[in-house]
Order: C-alpha cells, then structure tokens, then sequence
C-alpha cells in the first residue's frame, strides 16, 4: 500500500509542480521590450532588453555609457528622442528620464505614475508622450516641469506625432486625438473603431492610422476620413511614408505599399514575411527594411516588393531599423543588436545589450 | 525543445479558449454591465469546469472505490499478514485491486487530463488581460478574425469590485491571495484520502499544507485576475466534492454517508 501511496503522491506532487512551471513560465510572453534604436552623429542610443539605456560608437559598437549603472528600469519599449545633447526616454517603471547624452548622466525624471510604452517627441522645446496613466503629457524639454496633459479613456501606447501646431496622438481607447501642440485642448478626434497602437504618418495635409486591421487616411485638419484600406489581419506597425507611397505590415506577415493619395496598391502583390510584421518599416534608397516574428531582417526593393536580401537572428524582430551611413542597426529579442551592410545584409559587427559585450563571430545568415 | 506542440496546442487549446472568453467579455460589454471581465472570468471558469465535470466525476468515482476496498476487513488482513514482506504485500494489493476492478491509478490519471485545459485557461486570461505589450501583442495574433467584435473589445476594462484585475494585490486586495490560499487548503483537505501507513499520512500532511501555501505565495505576485480563476475554479471544486463524498477529510466525523450505501 505504501508503494502505491507514495507513486500517487509522487503523481500529484510531479502534478502540481509541473502546473506551477508551465503557469508561470507559459502564462505569458516575457515583457522585454522593443526599444528601436536611435542614431545621432556618432552614437547609437537604444533602451536593452535588460532594461538598461545604452549608448554606442556607431563605428564598432563599443558602449560610451549607459544608464543606470546600478539597476534597471524595466522594460523599454519606447525608442529614445535624442535633442540639443539630451537623451529622452520613458521605461515600464513610470518614469521618463532627461540624460546627458554624452556622459548618460540623469538631467531630469519625470513620474508619469503609469509604464511608459509610447516613444517621446520633441518639438518646439515641448517633450510629448503618453503612458499607461491614460495620458498624454507635455513637458518642459528643458526642465521637465509639466505644460499640460490630456486625458484619453485608455492605456496610451503609440508614439504622438507633432507635426506643426497640432499633435496627433493614439490611444487604446480607440481614438485618434488631434490636440493643440501649444495648449493640449482638443481639435477632434476620429474612432478607429479598435486600439491604435501605431504612430500616426503625416504627409501632405494628411494623418494617416491603423486601427486594427485597417488603414485611414484623414484630412489633417478636420479628422473627416478621406479613405480606408482593409489589410488582411491587425497592422501594428507604423505607417511609413516616403515619396506619396505608404508602406505597412500586418500580423499575418502581409507588407503592403499603398498610394497615400488613394490607398490603392502599388506592387502587383503584397510582400509576404514568414510570420507577423510588427516592426516599423525604414526606407532607404528604394529598399524597405523591417523585421519579423519569423526571426528575419528583411530588405525589400521598394519599387516592385521584391525581396533583395533576408538575414536571419535568434528570435522575433519587434524594433525599428535604423539607418546611417550605408549602415542598418537593427535590435532582435535575442538581445542582440546587429550592424548590418544595408546593401549585402552582412554584419558589420552585433552586440549582446544584456551585457554590452561584442558578439564574435555574429550569428545568423544571409540569403 | 516543445515547439512542435505549439500548432496544436494553439489550435485546439488555446485559441479556442481564449476566443470564448473574449467573446463572453464582449457580450457583457455591449449591455454595459460593470466589473465584465471579471464576470466573464467566473462564467468562463464555470464553463470549463462543466466541460471538464466527466473527467473530475470519474476520478472521484474511481478514489471512492479504491477507499472502500481499502476499509474492507479483507485487506486489513492482508496488510497483517503480509507486514514483514513488503514485496508479497504489493502483489497481493494488485490482485486484490485487480479483483475488485480497482486501478489504483485511476483516481490520478482523468484528474490529470484537465490539467491543459486549466493551464490554456489560465494563458487565456493573461492574454486577454494584456498588463504587457507583448500580451496585447500576443492576443491579437490569437483572435478570430472571423469574429471582428472581439478584437473590437480589446482593451478589456480590468476593473472588478474596486479591484484591478490586471493588477497585483495591494492594500485592500490582499484579501485575494488569502481567498486563494482558504480556498486551496479546504479543498485539497476534502479530497485527501486518510492513510493508514503513517508515512503516507505524514506525506498527505504535508502536501494539505505546501499546496495551498505555495499557490497562495505566487498568487502575491499575479494578476488579481488570475486569482480570481483559482479562487473560483477552488469554489466550484468544493462544491463538485462536496455533492460526490460530502466534506471528506475536512470535516471527518460529519462526513455524510452515501444514499446508495447500506
């Protein structure tokens, strides 16, 4: 009997452990960010996945500073401003910090009393950004005391656009607000119908925002719709415009070039990525750059959606590429940031961001 | 190293589950009703268990028949007789069981097989909570498209009784874990069988006290609202107990016995 005691306890003890690993390490994605990295001159700035923000020399990845040197900030998902030597940048612990940008020293801290997801924009001496507060902040660049803020009915996750006396900025609420840059007080606001995740585009008295699965083009001045574009699943990334053509991701992998006057399509089929296309789309002499959940880098003839080159990583590919110098910086969620020959797609040199040490030899291939 | 099993359980498990749940959520949204999401936790809680109730009953039937054969005087004797050789005991047991159509596992295996369905429950109210990005991220890969009014619904209001479903506990909200911590101890002290073997009661001792102090500790750390999944899924356990073998270990002297029995 005991024998049999001891294998059912066994049985439920295995049980009970096993239910209390696959709870806590199944129940949900890790929270690591997807800071996209920032180049300015000679640096590179970029929150970690180990919630840290770093600063690079842009010719060999060798960390001039970063911040804080005795803890970490949580996740950061917001990709750093960088204006008049300060480096701005919000984390999942509330706060938006003011750096040095040459020695990573803390100029100001602002608590938005919420995480901070929405990346910052910097204009006219104002800093504006949204957080989890269900706000929409405009501080001081200078000094980080507090302009005005506006309060939407939900999370604020994307990143506002400010684009001459008006700032258009997203909420979860399903809302696009268009607010007096100067005052926060309303213009209007347009219901997407579904979360906006995504930094607003504008381009020639146009606003253009995804909303689930489609894409809106709105006359910037009233908010009246001028026409929509029906994607084939949720699109989170940020429209990107360059030359009257926008071009976006969707999460079944779907990457479309529209007409921005129209919505029509541009290429004669959409370009199809392994998995969902989250990143922001960088264009750079006629190629498109974008990452994706498939672990891929990918650059696409922005003429005929054509692929030029596909580099592989170690996990999903969330952030941004950036650009410089014949240069992509591209961060994955293997920790690694890569520098790639935007041309041949060949790296350049990668460094691991949770410890800020060179990778010798990179990872990954390029086909 | 499991990557193959994603599809399916993706397919099968999860994104059905967490589908209904959403759906649950946006039908009580669209008649404005206070506190949705943690209502559609309890309905949908509840709709699991039922499903998973044939599972659960079986076990239950097959721990009862086991205990049963275990008051028999029969088997006393055999554990007198055979005290000295424990290999001869375990032969005996297993012809005993075989001869009463007892598996002696029986009890553990069909309460094992909800355990998935309770893990893509649980991954389904972290998702549809999105406390995180990547969680949102997550959700919105996983919805139906077919279905536009549930990704319309996104984001859930997490806001329950005063409490923060995607929240964890504090000031106030306390009163969660200790919820989940009761709820686990009764009702893993109704299901514990007595032991004759002093060991094995040693052990069952134990167990009565590590569960419900281990799940009420990570629950600290949790989302309210996936406290608020065990703490119902603990309730209507104890219900289900209660109406197979009445209160069990947990009041032993008023245990009531069963109509059919004589």
């Amino acid at each position: 009997m005991t024998t049999l005691k001891s294998t059912r306890s066994a049985l439920t003890l295995f049980a009970i452990l096993a239910t209390a690993f696959l709870l806590m390490g199944c129940g949900a994605p890790p929270a690591t960010g997807w800071s996209s990295a920032r180049v300015v001159d000679q640096s590179i700035f970029i929150g970690t996945t180990s919630g840290k923000v770093i600063a690079l020399n842009i010719a060999d990845g060798t960390v001039k500073w970063q911040f804080p040197t005795d803890r970490v900030l949580g996740s950061i998902y917001a990709t750093p401003a960088v204006v008049n030597g300060i480096v701005y940048v919000g984390a999942f612990d509330h706060k938006l910090y003011a750096l040095d940008a040459a020695t990573g020293a803390q100029k100001w801290v602002f608590d938005a009393t919420a995480p901070i997801v929405s990346s910052p924009v910097v204009g006219n001496g104002v800093l504006y950004f949204g957080a989890n507060s269900k706000k929409i902040y405009a501080l001081d660049a200078v000094t980080g005391a507090k302009k005005w803020e506006f309060a939407t009915n939900a999370e604020v996750w994307a990143d506002p656009t400010l684009a001459g006396d008006t700032l258009y900025a997203p909420s979860l609420d399903h809302r696009l607000y268009a607010l007096d840059a100067a005052t926060g007080a309303k213009k209007w606001e347009f219901n997407a119908g579904g979360i906006i995740v995504t930094k607003p585009a504008h381009a020639d008295e146009m606003v253009y925002i995804a909303g689930l699965a489609k894409v809106y083009a709105l006359d910037a001045a009233t908010g009246a719709k001028k026409w929509e574009f029906d994607a084939s699943n949720w699109v989170w990334t940020n429209p990107t415009i360059v030359n009257g053509v926008m071009y976006f991701g969707a999460l079944d992998g779907t990457v479309y070039a529209v007409d921005a006057k129209d919505g029509k399509l541009k290429w004669n089929a959409p370009f199809k990525a392994g998995d969902a296309v989250r990143s922001p789309i960088t264009i750079e002499n006629n190629i498109a750059y974008f990452g994706s959940d498939d672990f891929k880098i990918y650059a696409v003839d922005t003429a005929t959606g054509q692929s030029k080159w596909t580099r592989s990583t170690n996990a999903r590919v969330l952030a941004a590429p950036s650009i410089a110098n014949g240069v992509l910086y591209v961060k994955s969620h293997d920790h690694l940031l890569y520098a790639l020959d935007a041309v041949t797609g060949q790296a350049k040199w990668a460094l691991n961001t949770s410890d800020a040490k060179l990778v010798t030899p990179v990872p990954g291939s390029v086909k | 190293m499991l990557d193959f099993l994603t599809p399916f359980w993706n397919n099968f498990i999860f994104n059905p589950m967490v589908n209904v749940l959403m759906w649950i959520y946006a039908m009580l949204t669209q008649v404005s009703l206070p506190g949705a999401f943690g209502i559609a936790i309890i309905l949908f809680t509840i709709l699991v268990r039922v499903i998973t109730h044939p599972f659960y009953a079986q076990s239950q039937k097959a721990m009862k028949k086991q205990q049963e054969l275990m008051k028999s005087k029969e088997w006393a004797d055999m554990q007198k007789k055979y005290a000295k050789d424990r290999e001869k005991l375990a032969q005996e047991q297993m012809k005993m069981y075989q001869a009463a159509g007892v598996n002696p596992l029986g009890g553990c295996l069909p309460a094992l097989i909800p355990w998935p369905i309770m893990i893509g429950l649980y991954q389904s109210i972290t998702y549809a909570m999105g406390a995180q990005p990547e969680q949102l991220l997550e959700l919105a890969k996983h919805l139906y498209s077919f279905l536009p009014e549930l990704a319309a619904a996104v984001p859930v209001n997490s806001s329950f009784l005063g409490l923060n479903l995607a929240g964890v506990p504090d000031g106030f909200g306390y009163i969660i874990p200790a919820l989940v911590l009761a709820t686990t101890w009764i009702q893993q002290k109704m299901m514990t069988m007595p032991a004759a073997d002093p060991q094995a009661q040693q052990m069952n001792q134990s167990m009565q006290l590590m569960m419900p102090l281990f799940i009420g500790y990570i629950s600290l750390s949790f989302p309210i609202g996936l406290s608020l999944y065990w703490i119902v899924f603990n309730i209507i356990g104890i219900i289900q107990q209660y109406m197979t073998s009445g209160w069990g270990n947990l009041f032993p002297a008023r245990a009531p016995v069963s109509k059919g029995k004589k």
